[in-house]
């Protein structure tokens, strides 16, 4: 840290190749002037700010800055016709901000590391001759997105907003959904370049004081140039960053974010991206869809076991396919056999082989699916349905009961509701395959058993990975094989030790 | 300090990739290199074995792929070798077969008649138990005859003789007997082994020719070898004495009017007494019946003496039926029933005392007394005949 007599000096050299870091303690000039030259030197070859001199009716000097496309236009307008024609000689800078100016959000400012963040971010400010403080004003505006569907978590029955990539629009998405004054949201500032805004937003007297205490260290610990996404930022708070599995949560929609609050869970939120982040973020949310609370209790049970199996089918099945083809064809009921013997029979490479190409067929299909326009997308499909399903099958180069696994394989690694922990089980598929190859359904158990114990071993924030299943705690259940009917689910999650586990007794205070 | 973490890292991945790589021999066997047997015969040629097996041809089967056109050819391939043991059969066999042979799906084991009778089917035994690969549910039968001829029936039902054998020893027209009920009948003393005794008979219908495999009764052993053959009511008599009953029908001459009935369930109770160093066998059999069709058009059911009258001839039938089964066990001398054990459950000390060692000779002159109780339960929809006028 700089001392304060150094830092209350300009940085020396070319102003416009610091970080907005070094200006943290650089005060305002008490000159229009002065600060002129700052603000030129600082904003050289940048056709995007605007600055206009004017003067005050009867007054000093003034100098208003703004990003050309962040703010209101006609907004500012209204606050510079409110100064123009301003009249009487004396004032202050407060009487400005108090009395004269239009304007809901102003406040003032004495150094420049929080000038330039908040011109940056859209704010418009305004020097005034002989005042050593500048003003701020709130006229934000320009183009955004506005709010649509969630693409990435659609429901039938729900709300359908989803975050977009403004924060403020996101923050108040989720405060629509909880209308309390404890609903909190921290902000943070991250990325030195970015100066990206980050929101940490949690439940005041229900999250655990400890939880929300190790994300903010966390999320103080980042120093890194910029933020693109919440994808940063959740590499950089997991506990175990080697681990294939996802220990945040991420999502599009405000009523997953309300509902993980509710819980005690913390939400943190990133200016520019719709993913917010939710953790603690354990094994049995990845079979949790929003969908579940909406619908009926029954439904939601129903579907969890689907789920669940479906995660066993996307992990196992080619794995199991190839093992028990090739080592243990006894475990096949005959007529069975006898079909895949059938259909194998011009095949021409090894059940491993035939697996491996199909799946990397898959994945490839579906990145390019992911990645390619829209317009060219469905022919991508189509010729994928062709090729790899029709085709290859009638060229015998690969056989039917393989695509049957193949495709069952994939549509089981659609059903997980949370796409972060789909990318985790589409990984660890191929390893798998390959030891099924080599050893059997041994290699299948040795698999299971290294997952089964990293799971095990995981943390997220603190909290074990298989919570509320190991360590057991049978109260926890309602929510996690099955989903308990509304009115039986009346604590919040014991796991995740909140401050204040009543969910549905009236509170004392 | 992290090079060598590095270095040892990567040596230890090096090491695991060899011993992936460098392993010899391991069991992985593609489908496309495995031969299923589905069925084999074992007869005896000779002073040695003929061991035949049914391979099904999965390129035939039409599904899908490989020569679909060629719509004539069989869906598989009988193949067969000899040898002093079963195994040395098998392993000649190996040799003049590209695929592996795989025995994990053989579900049906048949023993030519001429091998039962003079060497006996407790020479196959081990060659069907030692090796793991063996299935001991498999259903295991003697056939008339020569065992390959019945593998080799063209059923025209089943794709596989083999199929239409294992459905037809599980369904209700016999006894489910599988390699371990053998097993632990051979082994027993005071217990002898039945098979099912299958025969290949012809259709002989113009334009739907076909082979059946027929289930002509049971093939009575002692001591492993076949001593004798029990058929029709003399088949009926060894299920109804056995515990695991499966329903069957029963016609009668009822005053020239012909009545069927089925049998649907039985209890068998045996009871051995002895006194004065005599032994003798009380059985008694309880058995529910329902009518599946009648000729009398005036029989009235609502009638107790009238449906009295049917659990009489029904009775009788089935003392008969078991009195008959007793007399061809006890002329093959075979303890089909187990009555050796249910001495020696009752009077275990007596029987090992007197009865165990010398069971053989005992056996055949056994008396027994047999009774039978019919409880006429359920008389189908109607309980007139439909096919007389309203009176």
């Amino acid at each position: 840290m700089p001392t304060k007599t150094k830092a209350r000096s300009l940085p020396e050299g070319k102003l416009d190749h610091y970080a907005i870091n070094k200006f943290q303690d650089v005060p305002i000039r008490p000159t229009v002037e002065a600060n002129g030259k700052i603000m030129e030197e600082l904003f050289k070859d940048s056709s995007d700010i605007v600055m206009r001199e004017f003067e005050i009716e009867n007054g000093p000097k003034a100098l208003l800055c703004y990003v050309d496309g962040m703010v209101t236009t006609s907004a500012v307008d209204a606050a510079m016709k409110a100064l123009m024609i301003l009249e009487g000689g004396e004032f202050t800078i407060d009487l400005i901000t108090e009395t004269t100016l239009p304007v809901a959000q102003a406040s003032k400012i004495q150094f420049y590391k929080e000038l330039l963040t908040n011109l940056l971010s859209g704010d418009s400010v305004l020097f005034v001759d002989g005042q050593d403080t500048a003003v701020c004003l709130g006229l934000r505006g320009g183009i955004r997105r506005s709010v649509a569907e969630p693409e990435t978590e659609t429901v039938v029955r729900g709300p359908r907003e989803g975050f977009n990539e403004h924060l403020r629009t996101n923050t108040s998405l989720v405060r629509s959904k909880i209308k309390s004054p404890r609903l909190k949201m921290k902000s943070f500032v991250i990325g030195t370049e970015t100066n990206t805004n980050v929101i940490l937003t949690y439940m005041a007297g229900i999250v655990n004081p400890k939880l929300l205490q190790e994300v903010e260290d966390r999320l103080s610990r980042i120093h890194i140039d910029g933020v693109l996404e919440s994808g940063y930022i959740e590499e950089f708070v997991q506990d175990q960053g080697f681990s294939p599995f996802p220990q945040v949560q991420t999502t599009e929609r405000p009523d997953t974010v309300a509902a993980s609050l509710l819980e005690g869970r913390v939400a943190i939120l990133v200016d520019g991206t719709p993913f917010a982040l939710i953790a603690p973020f354990g094994f049995w949310q990845w079979l949790q869809a929003s969908e579940d609370y909406y619908e009926r209790f029954m439904l939601g049970t129903l579907l969890r076991w689907l789920r669940l199996f479906s995660l066993f089918v996307a992990l196992f099945a080619p794995a199991l396919y190839i093992a028990v083809s090739t080592y243990h064809p006894e475990m096949i009921p005959t007529n069975l056999l006898l079909s895949i013997a059938a259909s194998r029979e011009a095949i021409p490479f090894p059940a491993v082989v035939e697996a491996l190409l199909m799946e990397i067929a898959f994945e490839a299909l579906r990145e390019a699916g992911v990645r390619l326009p829209r317009t060219v997308g469905q022919a991508v499909s189509i010729l994928g349905a062709l090729v790899v399903g029709q085709a290859a099958v009638q060229a015998g180069i690969v056989s039917a009961a393989m695509v049957i696994v193949v495709s069952m394989t994939g549509i089981a690694s659609f059903t997980l509701p949370r796409y972060n922990a789909a990318i985790a089980i589409r990984m660890l598929r191929f390893p798998i395959m390959l030891l099924a190859s080599v050893f059997g359904l041994l290699g299948i158990m040795i698999a299971a058993m290294v997952v089964v114990g990293h799971l095990a071993k995981l943390t997220t924030f603190g909290i074990p990975y298989l919570a509320p299943v190991t360590p057991v705690d049978l109260s926890d259940m309602k929510d996690v094989m099955v989903r308990a009917p509304w009115w039986k689910m009346r604590r919040r999650p014991k796991y995740l030790t909140p401050d204040n586990l009543e969910r549905q007794r009236p509170q004392p205070e | 300090m992290k090079i060598i973490r590095l270095w040892r890292l990567a040596s230890i991945s090096v090491c695991v990739g060899m011993l992936l790589t460098l392993t010899g021999c391991w069991d992985r066997r593609e489908i496309n290199d495995v031969a299923f047997v589905l069925a084999s015969a074992i007869d005896k040629e000779n002073d040695s074995f003929r061991v035949s097996v049914l391979i099904p041809l999965p390129g035939n089967m039409g599904s899908m792929g490989g020569g679909g056109g060629s719509g004539g050819q069989k869906p598989f391939a009988i193949k067969t070798e000899t040898g002093k043991t079963v195994r040395e059969a098998v392993s000649k066999l190996q040799f003049r077969l590209p695929r592996h042979l795989f025995f994990g799906h053989r579900r049906v084991i048949i023993i030519g008649e001429d091998l039962a009778r003079t060497e006996g089917a407790k020479t196959v035994i081990d060659a069907l138990t030692r090796t793991p690969e063996n299935r001991l549910t498999a259903y295991i039968a003697i056939t008339k005859g020569k065992a390959v001829d019945v593998l080799n029936a063209d059923t025209r039902l089943e794709r596989f003789s083999a199929e239409s054998m294992r459905e037809l020893l599980q369904s209700e027209a016999s006894v489910r007997i599988s390699v371990k009920d053998i097993i632990s009948k051979i082994i027993a003393v005071g217990e002898d082994a039945f098979f099912p005794y299958i025969e290949k008979v012809k259709t002989r219908v113009k334009g739907s020719e076909a082979e059946d495999v027929l289930i002509e009764g049971f093939a009575m052993t002692h001591d492993g070898k076949m001593t004798g053959v029990a058929k029709g009511s003399t088949a009926i008599g060894v299920r109804l004495l056995n515990q695991q009953f499966r329903k069957y029908d029963e016609t009668f001459n009822d005053q020239g009017n012909y009545l069927t009935v089925s049998i649907n369930e039985a209890k068998i109770s045996i009871k051995p007494i002895i006194q004065n160093d005599n032994i003798t066998f009380r059985i008694h059999s309880k058995v529910k019946v329902s009518v599946n069709e009648d000729r009398n058009l005036n029989r009235n059911y609502d009638d107790y003496e009238q449906r009295k009258q049917i659990e009489q001839l029904v009775t009788k039938r089935v003392v008969e039926d078991i009195k008959l089964a007793l007399d061809s066990m006890q002329h093959a001398n075979c303890d089909a029933v187990g009555f050796g054990l249910h001495v020696y459950r009752a009077y275990p000390q007596i029987w090992t005392k007197q009865y165990r060692n010398e069971w053989d000779t005992i056996f055949p002159k056994i008396k027994f007394e047999v009774s039978a109780t019919a409880n006429l339960y359920r008389f189908g929809m109607t309980s007139e005949n439909l096919g007389r006028k309203d009176q």
